[in-house]
C-alpha cells in the first residue's frame, strides 16, 4: 500500500481535483434533472429572459455610455483602481467573518481526515474560488469592455482582477486565524466582526466625503488635491489616494491599455501577481482546522436558518436578552393563542434583528415617499398627508412584510410539527399570519404619525389611514402566506437551480401582485362611483373620503375573511412529503 | 381528557370507553404514482405497545405521518381514540402525539416555554406540576431555562417526550424515539414507555432496534415495500413465519424481508 503523499502541484492533490471536477459535474447533472416537470422549463425560461434581459441593459447602457464624449484616460485609470479597491476591501473584510479556510459541512470531516496535506486544501479551495469569481466576474468583465478604450484588454484586465482578489481574501482570512490561534483567548475577545465593519465605514466614508465634502479636509491633513479632472480622478491624485491606490496599478494599467504594447507588460505582470499570490496562499504556515471548523458550522448555521426564513429578520439567531424575558399572551390562552403566542415570541426574541430590519426598512420607506410625495403634490397639504400616508403605509407593508417574515416562510422546516396541531387549518393560518400583522402595522402606524408631525402635515384626516392600515397589511400578508404555502420556495443563494428559482420567484411575484390587484380593482370600482355620487350631491372632501376609506374597509374585510379560508385549503393540501427544492 | 369546552368546536369531547385507540382502515399512500403503502390495515388497543418494523423504504415513516395528519391522507380511514381523522382532524389531534427521529424545537422558545406552549395547544389545564415532574424524569430540570437552539439532540428528543407526555394523549406515534439518548435516558425512556402504557395509552413504535421492539412490543406490523406482511404477537410470529420457538426477532425480520434490499 502507497503511504507517501503524491507531490504537490499548482492545482493539489488529484483527488481533489476529481472532486472538483465531480461537484461541477453534478451541479450541471442537478440542473438537468430538475427539468424533467414542464413547471420547471416554464421558471427556467422565465429566469433566462430576466437574465438575458438584465445582460442586455448592461450592453444597452454601455452602449449608452459610448455614444457620449470619450472619458479622459486618468479618469478610467482612477475608476479602476478605485474598483479594485472596493472590490478588495470588503473581500478582505468578510475574511473577518469567515476566519480559516472555510470548507462546506459536507467536506470539510471527510477533507481533513483525508491524507492530504493543508496546502493541497488551501489549493482546492482556491479552485473553487477561482471558477465562481470567473463565472461572476463576467460581468464585471463586460462593463469594463464597453466602457475602456480596447474592449479586450479590458476584458482580460479585469478578469485578472477578479481571479486575484479571492486569493487575497482567503489569505486575509487563514492570516486572521493564525492571528486568532496565536492571541488565543485575548484575540477572541477582540470585536474582529465590529472592527471589520467600522473599517468599511470608514473607507466608505472617507471616498464619499473626499468626492462631495469638504475640500479641504485632505488637503490639510497631508497634502494638495489636483484642482483639474473628474472628482474621482481628482480624489486618486491625492498624494494620500496614490499611496492606497498604487498597489492596484497592474490591473488599471492593463484595463485601460490602448495597444497591444502597453497591455502585455501590465497583463503579465497581473497573471505573475496572481500565481505568486496563489502559492505563497497556498504555503502559508498556519493551523487552521479548529478556525475552519468554527467558520463550517456557523455557514451551515446560517445556510440553515436561510433554508427556514431564507432572509429577513426572522433568520437572526434567538436571544433571550432585555425584550425577551416573558413573552406576553396577546391571542388568549388557547390553542388558537398558543400558536400566535409562538410567532410573538419568535418576533420578541429576536428583537435586535426585528428593530433593526425594520428600522432601516421604515426610514427609507418614510424618506422616500416623503419626497415624491412632496414633490408631486406641492404645496397641497391635504395631498402631502394623505397621500404621503397612504403611499407610506402601502409600500412599507409590502417591504415590511419582505423583510420581517415571522409567517409561513420562517417555519418551512417546521411543518411536520405543524401539522400535527390540533386546530383546523383556517385558525392555525390566521394565528400564525396575526401577530406579523399587529408588528407590521404598529410599526407603519408611529411611522405616518412621525412623518406627518416632522412634515407639518399632521390632519385629523390621517385617522383614515391608520384604520384601513391592518386591513391592507392583512390582505397582504394572507396573499402572501397562500401563494408561498401553495408553492413554497427553499433556495440557498449558490444552490444550483438559480434560474428557475428566479423565474419562479417572478412568476408567484406575478400572482401575488394579480390577487392584491384583483381586490383593490374590487375596492375601485365602487369608489369611483361615489366619489362620482358624492361630487354629484355635493359632499364635503371630507365625507367623500370617509365613504371611500368604508368601502376599502369592507371590500378588504371580506377579502381578508376569504384569503384566511384559502390560507386554510392551501396549509391542509401542503404535503411536506414534496420536492421542494 | 376532561377539559372539553362546548362552546368550541376544537374542543376535545369526552368520548366513550373505547378499547381501540387507533384503527387504520385500507391506508394507501403514493408519491407521485409510486406506492409507499399499500392498503394497510391494523389496530391498536388502549394500553398496547405495536412495534412496527421492516427495512429501509418500507413505508413506516410515511405511515407514521400519515397517521399523525403530516401527509395527506389519500386513501383510507384513520381513526384515533374513535374520531375520524379526515373528517375531525382537529379533534383526533387532540388525542395524538408524534414523536420524530430528529425533533425540532423553536429555537426561540426556552425548554419551559416549550411545555406552557404544548399545555396551551392541547388544552391541559394544571399543567405545571406535571410539566415539572416530567422535566424531573427526564433529567431536563437544569436545561428549562435554555433556548431551543441551545439543546443537544439527546435533550431535543427528552424535550419531544415531555411534550408528548403532557397531554396525556390516547395514542403516541414514535419514529426511532431513543436515536440521540445517553444509555441512562435509554433505560429511562424504555421505563417511561412501559408505564405510559400501563396507564392506557396505545403505543406504535417503529425502530430498527429489534432488541427494543422484542423487549417493549407486545405486537409487531412488519411491513415490506409498503405492504403488511405480518401483524401479531411475537410468538405467532415464530409459529407461523419461521421454525423454532428459539428464534430472535431479529431472525424473523430478515427470514420475512430477505432480499429486500436488493428487489
Amino acid at each position: 500500500m502507497q503511504t507517501e503523499l503524491p507531490p504537490s502541484g499548482t492545482f493539489g492533490h488529484p483527488a481533489l481535483r476529481t472532486l472538483l471536477w465531480l461537484k461541477a459535474r453534478g451541479a450541471v447533472r442537478a440542473q438537468f434533472r430538475k427539468l424533467r416537470r414542464p413547471t420547471a422549463w416554464i421558471f427556467l425560461l422565465v429566469g433566462l429572459g430576466l437574465v438575458s434581459f438584465w445582460y442586455l441593459s448592461i450592453f444597452s447602457l454601455g452602449s449608452f455610455g459610448r455614444r457620449g464624449p470619450p472619458q479622459p484616460s486618468g479618469a478610467l485609470f482612477a475608476a479602476s483602481q478605485c474598483m479594485m479597491l472596493l472590490l478588495t476591501a470588503m473581500t478582505v473584510v468578510s475574511a473577518f467573518s469567515h476566519r480559516g479556510l472555510y470548507l462546506p459541512k459536507e467536506e470539510i470531516e471527510l477533507c481533513f481526515s483525508a491524507p492530504v496535506r493543508r496546502s493541497d486544501l488551501i489549493r482546492y479551495r482556491l479552485l473553487v474560488n477561482l471558477l465562481r469569481s470567473l463565472l461572476a466576474g463576467l460581468v464585471l468583465g463586460m462593463i469594463s469592455a464597453l466602457r475602456m478604450p480596447a474592449p479586450g484588454f479590458a476584458f482580460l484586465g479585469a478578469m485578472t482582477a477578479v481571479a486575484t482578489i479571492p486569493v487575497v481574501g482567503q489569505a486575509a482570512a487563514i492570516l486572521l486565524g493564525g492571528t486568532e490561534n496565536q492571541l488565543a483567548k485575548a484575540a477572541q475577545k477582540l470585536p474582529l466582526r465590529g472592527l471589520g465593519v467600522v473599517l468599511a465605514l470608514v473607507l466608505v466614508a472617507l471616498l464619499g466625503w473626499a468626492l462631495y465634502g469638504d475640500d479641504d479636509f485632505l488637503p490639510e491633513l497631508s497634502g494638495e488635491f489636483p484642482m483639474s479632472g473628474s472628482p474621482l480622478e481628482r480624489l486618486a491624485g491625492h498624494p494620500l489616494a496614490r499611496i492606497v491606490l498604487a498597489p492596484f496599478t497592474p490591473w488599471a494599467a492593463a484595463m485601460t491599455a490602448r495597444d497591444v504594447a502597453s497591455f502585455l507588460p501590465w497583463f503579465g505582470v497581473c497573471l505573475a501577481i496572481w500565481y505568486a499570490a496563489f502559492e505563497l496562499t497556498a504555503r502559508i504556515p498556519v493551523d487552521f482546522r479548529e478556525l475552519s471548523l468554527a467558520t463550517s458550522a456557523d455557514v451551515a448555521r446560517r445556510i440553515q436558518r436561510a433554508r427556514r426564513g431564507f432572509v429577513g429578520a426572522s433568520a437572526g439567531e434567538a436571544a433571550r436578552g432585555r425584550f425577551g424575558r416573558s413573552v406576553p399572551w396577546l391571542f388568549g390562552r388557547g390553542p388558537f393563542g398558543a400558536v400566535a403566542w409562538l410567532k410573538l415570541g419568535q418576533i420578541v426574541r429576536k428583537a435586535r434583528g426585528t428593530l433593526l430590519v425594520s428600522a432601516l426598512i421604515v426610514v427609507l420607506i418614510t424618506t422616500m415617499t416623503t419626497m415624491i410625495v412632496d414633490e408631486a403634490a406641492g404645496a397641497n397639504v391635504y395631498v402631502r398627508s394623505l397621500g404621503g400616508a397612504g403611499l407610506l403605509a402601502g409600500v412599507g407593508t409590502l417591504y415590511l412584510c419582505l423583510g420581517l417574515r415571522f409567517d409561513f416562510r420562517a417555519d418551512l422546516e417546521l411543518m411536520s410539527s405543524i401539522k400535527t396541531w390540533p386546530l383546523p387549518p383556517r385558525r392555525l393560518f390566521l394565528a400564525t399570519i396575526l401577530p406579523e400583522v399587529a408588528l407590521v402595522t404598529a410599526l407603519l402606524w408611529t411611522a405616518v404619525l412621525v412623518r406627518a408631525v416632522w412634515t407639518g402635515t399632521l390632519l385629523p384626516d390621517l385617522w383614515l389611514v391608520l384604520a384601513l392600515q391592518p386591513l391592507v397589511t392583512f390582505t397582504w400578508a394572507a396573499i402572501d402566506n397562500t401563494v408561498f404555502l401553495f408553492s413554497p420556495v427553499r433556495y440557498n443563494p449558490g444552490q444550483e437551480g438559480a434560474l428557475q428559482h428566479i423565474g419562479r420567484s417572478i412568476l408567484l411575484l406575478g400572482l401575488r401582485g394579480i390577487v392584491f390587484g384583483l381586490v383593490l380593482g374590487l375596492a375601485a370600482a365602487p369608489i369611483t362611483l361615489l366619489v362620482w355620487w358624492g361630487n354629484e350631491a355635493g359632499w364635503s372632501v371630507r365625507a367623500i373620503l370617509a365613504g371611500s376609506g368604508a368601502v376599502l374597509a369592507v371590500v378588504l374585510l371580506i377579502a381578508s375573511v376569504l384569503l384566511t379560508l384559502a390560507g386554510g385549503t392551501m396549509l391542509r393540501r401542503f404535503d411536506v412529503a414534496r420536492d421542494r427544492g | 381528557m376532561t377539559h372539553a369546552d362546548p362552546a368550541d368546536p376544537t374542543a376535545p369531547v369526552l368520548q366513550p370507553a373505547v378499547t381501540l385507540a387507533l384503527e387504520v382502515e385500507g391506508l394507501s399512500k403514493d408519491y407521485e404514482g409510486l406506492p409507499a403503502v399499500q392498503a394497510l390495515s391494523f389496530r391498536v388497543r388502549r394500553g398496547e405497545i405495536l412495534g412496527l418494523v421492516g427495512p429501509n423504504g418500507a413505508g413506516k415513516t410515511t405511515t407514521l405521518r400519515s397517521l399523525t395528519g403530516i401527509l395527506p391522507l389519500q386513501q383510507g380511514v384513520v381513526r384515533v381514540a374513535g374520531l375520524d381523522l379526515a373528517r375531525d382532524e382537529a379533534r383526533a389531534k387532540h388525542e395524538l402525539a408524534w414523536i420524530p427521529d430528529d425533533p425540532q424545537p423553536f429555537d426561540s422558545l426556552t425548554v419551559w416555554e416549550h411545555l406552557e406552549f404544548t399545555a396551551a395547544l392541547y388544552r391541559v389545564a394544571d399543567w405545571r406540576a406535571r410539566a415539572e415532574a416530567l422535566l424531573a424524569r427526564f433529567e431536563l430540570v437544569e436545561k428549562r431555562n435554555a433556548l431551543g437552539g441551545e439543546l443537544s439532540r439527546g435533550m431535543r428528543q427528552k424535550l419531544a417526550f415531555c411534550q408528548a407526555w403532557l397531554h396525556q394523549p390516547a395514542v403516541v406515534l414514535m419514529d426511532e424515539p431513543l436515536t440521540g439518548l445517553d444509555p441512562r435516558g435509554i433505560r429511562s425512556a424504555k421505563a417511561e414507555l412501559k408505564e405510559l402504557a400501563r396507564s392506557g395509552t396505545a403505543i406504535v413504535l417503529s425502530s430498527h432496534l429489534m432488541e427494543l421492539i422484542e423487549e417493549l412490543a407486545g405486537r409487531l406490523l412488519i411491513l415490506d415495500r409498503g405492504i403488511k406482511v405480518f401483524e401479531g404477537t411475537l410468538a405467532e410470529a415464530r409459529a407461523t413465519l419461521v421454525a423454532g420457538e428459539d428464534k430472535s426477532l431479529e431472525e424473523i425480520f430478515l427470514a420475512v424481508t430477505e432480499g429486500g434490499g436488493a428487489r
